[in-house]
């Protein structure tokens, strides 16, 4: 189509051209900040469904460091939805860490920690470990994958 | 630059034809208010336990309070009745925009809900406002003056820059789909037999029968799902284009396209991938975006005659200020009873909002003089609270949601801080599993869990000072 041939433009037409590249980027921006981040197991965009990613087993546990001393575990079960600790089973970060700065609202508690220990279908170990500081309010991430002999 | 600007102006302002895009937005809007009634609503007990959420969206978790059951239920039920209306009763794309939005947000507001076809839906939904939603057509597909093919897009043609916005969607989608089935798991086949392997299903019997190895069958679906998957962003990409320019070779395209589509998600569907009506969707938009025109104006003609035979006599003896009130009232009333019956937290609130709507609709219609507007948003009303009433009867919706809620709560109830937030619970769960109890099939009475839960009620009241 020509320039002589092409409509002339309206408003309503540049509304709307400016909605479908929008549209398009953010499309497209979306998975591919999956393969180029970090967060593997965040695939809620980037069209994995049924991936390697989601046949990793993983289960999660988490402990509290009360003042006195005292270390309790944290039954994840006892506090959460069950869909939620579906999410931090799949290391959901946002997810972990709201929860462990929601236990941190509790009197005595210092420290929150929680591990999730993942098994690739592959035979790969990752260890993923969460660690917040209650008066300080840091959280710190380890991330430890330990590969298959 | 000029040619990469021609080019885009050409697929998302060229020609598309009118009825494809008719029956591509009504099907997909009533293929979701049904999904919404059978599957979504049951997932409402999830929200607002222990005041805990996460937002997909970061700032939004931040902005708004903890939704709720109700609050959630509210939101899908509009987009729903909205829904229904577009599909069935010729709302425009305005009300479109309303269904994609209170949809996307409904799940944009909680990762609870991070089923990835519901944010295929939400696009889908928004190209839909890009797509005019156009009455059946009343021109028979044989009487066409012009002499044009029915099959052909100038026989009715119009600019709608929705639906190749949704083709090009719908590329991205299989691209990366397939693209992400390009790891090794999915090209030795591991995935798949980690899924299916303990599994009895047919094909691959069938395969193992004629003496192929396991390993070597599941190798197989995992390759084909890989190129059909491509071969199908390839032909989502080109359906516009290959409308437009017609021919043999374009046909064979789309032909194929619509035989992969089909093959593929009926597939997904016989080795049970539990992923709820996604196929559903797939398949509606692969027959309807693929498929032959000429059948759709065949299917379009005929809803157009059946309107005018059936209902244009009755909305012409009732085109009068009095009928237009009294059925704006009636069919208010009929939509809060039939709504306030689904009995979920939330859906009294949706009954009036919804009887406001409608019986509102009609009254200022009927004050404008359009009396033809105000029956049909009336009616229309009316029949989605019913279908609505009726799917959530019939799916057994409010057993799974009450039972649901009723089990959730005993499974947190140790971590309970307190007597009171304990007896709190008891009480939640003891109110949910009488609700579960009312709805419950006859060989899944919750009279069991009532009764424990009435036990540990007695022990907290005797052990209190």
């Amino acid at each position: 189509m020509s320039d002589e041939s092409r409509p002339e433009t309206s408003s309503t037409q540049t509304g709307s051209t400016l909605y479908i590249i929008a549209f398009l980027v953010l499309q497209v921006g979306l998975p591919v900040s999956y393969y180029l981040g970090d967060e593997i197991y965040d695939e809620r965009f980037a069209w994995r469904m049924f991936s390697t990613v989601r046949l990793t087993e993983c289960s999660s546990k988490a402990r509290e460091f009360e003042r006195g001393g005292n270390i309790r575990p944290l039954e994840l079960v006892h506090h959460l939805q069950i869909a939620w600790i579906n999410l931090i089973e799949r290391n959901r970060d946002e997810v972990v860490r709201r929860f462990m700065r929601r236990r941190c609202r509790q009197a005595d508690i210092e420290r929150v920690e929680l591990r999730t220990i993942c098994l690739t279908e592959s035979g790969d170990k990752s260890v993923h470990d969460w660690r917040l500081n209650c008066q300080s309010g840091d959280i710190q991430r380890k991330d430890e994958t330990l590969t298959s002999p | 630059m000029t040619r990469l600007t021609d080019a885009f102006w050409s697929y998302f302002y060229g020609p598309v034809s009118r009825v494809r895009v008719t029956w591509l937005i009504r099907i997909l809007a009533l293929v979701f208010a049904f999904d919404v009634w059978f599957n979504m609503l049951e997932h409402g007990w999830r929200y607002g336990a222990e005041g805990f959420n996460v937002a997909h969206i970061g700032w939004l978790t931040q902005l708004q309070p903890v939704p709720d059951a109700s609050w959630y239920v509210m939101l899908v039920g509009i987009a729903s009745l909205t829904a229904f209306g577009v599909a069935v009763g010729h709302f425009g794309r305005g009300c479109l925009g309303v269904v994609a939005a209170t949809f996307s947000y409904s799940w944009l507001m909680s990762m609870l809900d991070s089923y990835q076809h519901h944010y295929l839906l939400s696009l889908l939904l928004a190209c839909g406002v890009g797509m005019p939603v156009m009455a059946f057509g009343a021109d028979s597909p044989e009487d066409d003056a012009a002499g044009e093919d029915a099959d052909d897009v100038a026989f009715d043609a119009i600019e709608a820059w929705g639906y190749p916005l949704m083709c090009a969607t719908l590329t991205l989608v299989y691209g990366f789909a397939a693209f992400a089935k390009m790891e090794p798991g999915w090209r030795t086949g591991a995935v798949l037999t980690e899924l299916f392997g303990g599994e009895s299903i047919w094909m691959r019997d069938l395969w193992m029968g004629l003496g192929g190895g396991e390993a070597s069958f599941w190798w197989g679906v995992g390759l084909s799902a890989v190129v059909t998957q491509l071969f199908l962003a390839l032909v989502y990409g080109l359906a516009p284009v290959a409308e437009r320019r017609g021919g043999k070779g374009w046909h064979l395209l789309r032909t194929a396209g619509l035989v992969a589509a089909i093959g593929f998600h009926a597939s997904v569907e016989i080795l049970e991938f539990n992923i709820q009506w996604f196929s559903y969707y797939m398949l509606a938009v692969a027959l309807i975006s693929l498929g032959p025109l000429a059948p759709l104006r065949w299917l379009d003609w005929g809803f157009a005659r059946l309107r005018e035979t059936l209902l244009t006599p009755i909305r012409e003896q009732l085109a009068s200020l009095e009928a237009t009130v009294v059925v704006g009232f009636v069919s208010g009333l009929g939509v809060m009873i039939a709504l306030i019956q689904l009995d979920l937290p939330g859906t009294t609130s949706l009954a009036i909002l919804s009887s406001l709507a409608v019986t509102g609709t009609a009254l200022v219609s009927s004050a404008r003089g359009q009396y033809a507007t105000g029956l049909r948003v009336a009616v229309v009303g009316m029949l989605a609270g019913l279908c609505a009433w009726g799917s959530v009867t019939y799916d057994e919706t409010r057993f799974d949601f009450y039972r649901y809620t009723g089990g959730d709560l005993q499974r947190r109830l140790p971590g309970a801080g307190t007597t009171e937030e304990r007896r709190r619970m008891l009480e939640q769960a003891l109110h949910a599993y009488r609700k579960a109890e009312r709805y419950s099939p006859p060989d899944e009475s919750r009279r069991d869990d009532i009764q424990t839960i009435q036990q540990k009620l007695e022990i907290l009241d005797d052990s209190s000072p």
